[in-house]
């Protein structure tokens, strides 16, 4: 589904953000990110998704090498939701801004009704159909991000920090959510029972490097290399010892 | 341009006092604006003063070329108009040309030399010093405590706008701007926020007891020796102009 | 349009910086911020954001390109002209010192010709229009109004300089259908985020009534004079103010002798500051440029800031003292 190789990444303030990245994705797996401030991890998904270029390697993805031609069919595959629910919610009500990008394609307002419902339904906020955005909670405003998304009919997911600013419920919530959802998920967090509880693979950045790929339960249960990195054990395992 | 000043703003500081910095910036610019439109030739000594300082402070000079570049176009627009309304010719040195390139050739010389020392000043003095520069130049308070507000909050707003904008044109890939009934919203949203954020400063203002009259605003004492070298350069540059001409 | 150091003379400058310091000064005894102190981090949070709006560029409707919001009506309708006026004043600083939009020297010249008629001049008329009409069409003409005034001083301020040589008919045929086109998009844009903020928070529009002011009035009065004066001199020379012109076409001597700097010159003589040079024949030439000209337009420059200032800083001064 996807493949990275090799790719570099700095910013213009000449910044080294990402060194020598690669790695693959298999369809329908959920992958969780981790690592410091610092390390990387939202660069990694801005690049996956083609708002940065990088400046060596290759992105591809569902076979297709990502490049200017390639990106609209490519944004088409692949959902992105910041990390700040606020940046991506701009339209005067919800049910707006789920059918933004349906409207976008010039599909008939039936269609559009039937996709927003369908990916209102989805993430449970069909009722907050004609709320405006600004108006809700942190937890909902991040279930219509998702619902934005779904809309489009991704086949995968990237999700910046999703759980960031949730109270407990909500993000228990957003958690059934995510272990619902048949797409390929890559999930960027500092949430580490989020991590344990939906990702099979974790891989673990420092300094724009990989320093871990691999099954979450082993790299999760390693306390001396979480620390070494800034992480420390899920809370649900910390009273095992 | 905006990238390039964040990467600016970490090159390293100097140490020339801020008020001397904008009395000879302001000096200069007075003195490269008096001069007429053709003078191409005298003014070329003033650009020593820049690039003295360019050289000298190891400023970025990715920058100030940005900046340069940006402020073309218009001014070629208006240079490039001279060579339509003079159609006289004049001698330049010991050739016979045209009037109208010989001000186009000024205007750009000009351009330059003023863009040259605001960017000098900027990357030399950094804003809370410049603050209390204009604090001493008697600038009311409300205004330069205004200025270190809009100048704290510009790069947060200009990251919030940027992700906004990533954001619309991921759902709306084949759109090259923002819709303007879309834009309405969008800037709208900002726009709460704004507000939002605020009364989330004004809160922590409170909550700190903040007063304008008492934000501590540092002011570099003035030295001898400062205020002899900003009378030595303002004096240069006044002499340059009356004199040599 | 920003008006850029280039274009000016220092006494043209200086004396809008003047102009420039009388309004600020007149809207910060206005804006009274001690009743309202909540508006200092507004102001300076929504400077800020003047400058991310600026950033996000919307399609103009109709046409294949995309224009940006300039924010001066917008701010005025959120804040009130005073604060508006002192908030661009430092958003055109930022602008002038950070982004070299505009210049220092011209920095007078752009807060009066974007801020001042924008918040004084086409926000009162917005006010008025808004209770009759509805708000795209207050906002469009508005903000045309405010931008076709900036234009005009824009060409006024560029052809008193006498930096650059154009035609006043011209340049202002050139300048003022640009400022119409762009005045349409600024009043397009501000009335977009104005429905929405109805829609939304409708109190965030700021409800004060600004009464047209005698210090205002006399300035607008002045402007227009100002414009009065110069148009009907451009009218009598069809072909064009010739503001700098070379007398001499093909030898090596140069005069500038802009209408400005004759009249400094008069004034400079009839102040005889400078005695010991015979301004009057004009002979101590060296290399291109008349000596005396030039000294007089200096001094002259000097003469006319200093007596614009003079009130102002003396103010202050006593204030602070």
């Amino acid at each position: 589904m996807i493949h990275v190789s090799n790719i570099y990444y700095s910013y213009s303030d000449g910044h080294e953000a990402i060194r020598n990245i690669s790695f693959s994705v298999q369809d329908g797996e959920c992958i969780g990110i981790i690592g410091a401030n610092g390390a990387g991890k939202s660069t990694l998904l801005k690049l996956l998704v083609g708002l940065y270029t990088p400046q060596s390697g290759c992105i591809v993805i569902d076979n297709m090498r990502m490049s200017k031609q390639t990106l609209r069919h490519i944004r088409r595959i692949v959902g992105f939701t910041f990390q700040q629910a606020d940046d991506q919610l701009f339209m005067p009500t919800v049910y707006d801004d789920v059918a933004f990008a349906l409207r976008n394609d010039d599909m008939n307002e039936n269609e559009v009704k039937q996709q927003v419902t369908n990916a209102l339904k989805t993430v449970g906020a069909v009722h907050l159909a004609d709320r405006p955005p600004y108006r809700l909670s942190e937890g909902e405003k991040r279930l219509v991000t998702l619902a934005t998304v779904l809309a489009m009919e991704p086949k995968i997911l990237l999700m910046d920090e999703p759980t960031a600013a949730l109270d407990p419920k909500a993000r228990r919530t957003l958690i059934h959510l995510v272990q619902s959802l048949p797409h390929t998920k890559i999930v960027t967090t500092h949430d580490l029972d989020f991590v344990f509880e939906c990702c099979e693979r974790t891989i673990v950045l420092a300094n724009g490097t990989i320093v871990y790929d691999g099954p979450t339960e082993d790299v999760l249960t390693n306390e001396p290399f979480l620390r070494e990195h800034h992480l420390e054990l899920p809370l649900m395992l910390q009273g095992r010892k | 341009m905006i990238d390039a000043h964040t990467s600016s703003t970490q090159t390293q500081r100097h140490d020339v006092h801020p008020l001397s910095m904008l009395i000879i910036t302001f000096t200069y610019i007075f003195v490269v604006a008096s001069f007429h439109s053709y003078a191409f030739i005298e003014m070329m000594p003033l650009s020593l003063y820049p690039i003295t300082m360019i050289v000298f402070y190891r400023l970025s000079v990715r920058h100030i070329k940005n900046v340069l570049l940006a402020s073309l176009p218009f001014i070629i627009v208006i240079g490039g108009s001279q060579l339509f309304f003079i159609n006289e010719r004049i001698s330049f040195l010991h050739w016979h040309i045209e009037a109208g390139w010989l001000a186009l050739a000024t205007l750009v010389v000009k351009n330059t030399l003023a863009i040259l020392a605001a960017t000098v000043l900027l990357l030399t003095t950094p804003i809370e010093q410049l603050a209390g520069a204009l604090l001493s130049l008697r600038i009311p308070r409300f205004l330069v405590v205004q200025l270190l507000l809009t100048y704290r909050y510009i790069f947060l707003f200009l990251e919030e706008a940027k992700r906004l904008r990533q954001a619309y044109m991921l759902r709306a890939p084949h759109h090259r701007a923002i819709q303007l009934s879309v834009w309405g919203s969008l800037v709208g949203h900002l726009l709460l926020r704004t507000f939002e954020r605020a009364e989330r400063v004004y809160e922590a203002m409170t909550l700190r007891r903040f007063s304008i009259q008492r934000m501590h605003i540092k002011i570099k004492r003035w030295t001898m020796k400062e205020m002899i070298y900003t009378y030595v350069t303002v004096m240069l540059f006044i002499v340059y102009r009356l004199v040599v001409i | 349009m920003h008006m850029s150091d280039a274009l000016i003379s220092p006494a043209v400058g200086l004396a809008m910086w003047g102009v420039t310091a009388s309004v600020a000064s007149y809207s910060l005894k206005k804006l009274n911020i001690e009743t309202d102190e909540k508006k200092l981090p507004l102001m300076g949070v929504l400077g800020a954001f003047v400058f991310a709006a600026q950033m996000i560029n919307f399609a103009i409707p109709g046409t294949g390109s995309s224009g940006h919001l300039g924010g001066g009506l917008l701010l005025a309708a959120l804040l009130g002209p005073h604060a508006a006026f002192l908030t661009l004043t430092v958003v055109l600083f930022i602008q002038a010192l950070f982004f070299a939009d505009g210049g220092l020297l011209a920095f007078g010249c752009n807060v009066f010709n974007l801020g001042f008629y924008t918040c004084f001049i086409a926000y009162p008329l917005y006010k008025r229009l808004i209770r009759r009409t509805n708000i795209w069409f207050a906002s469009i003409i508005a903000a045309v109004v405010g931008l076709q005034l900036g234009a005009f001083s824009v060409v006024v301020q560029t052809l008193l300089s006498g930096k650059v040589e154009l035609p006043f008919t011209t340049f202002t045929l050139f300048m003022q259908p640009i400022h119409l086109a762009i005045g349409i998009v600024e009043g397009m844009a501000t009335a977009a985020v104005i429905s929405f903020v109805i829609k939304a928070k409708p109190e965030l529009l700021t409800t004060t009534d600004t009464p047209m002011n005698r210090l205002i009035g006399t300035l607008g009065l002045l402007a227009l004079t100002i414009g009065g004066i110069f148009s009907s001199i451009a009218s009598s020379k069809p072909d064009g103010l010739e503001w700098s012109i070379f007398h001499t076409a093909g030898t090596d001597e140069l005069h500038v002798t802009t209408t400005l700097h004759t009249m400094l010159e008069r004034l400079q003589q009839s102040l005889s500051l400078l005695p010991d040079y015979n301004l009057k024949s004009g002979n101590v030439s060296i290399g291109w440029l008349d000596l005396g000209t030039s000294i007089s337009g200096i001094f002259g420059t000097f003469i006319v800031a200093i007596a614009i200032m003079a009130p102002y800083i003396i103010k202050k001064w006593r204030k602070e003292a």
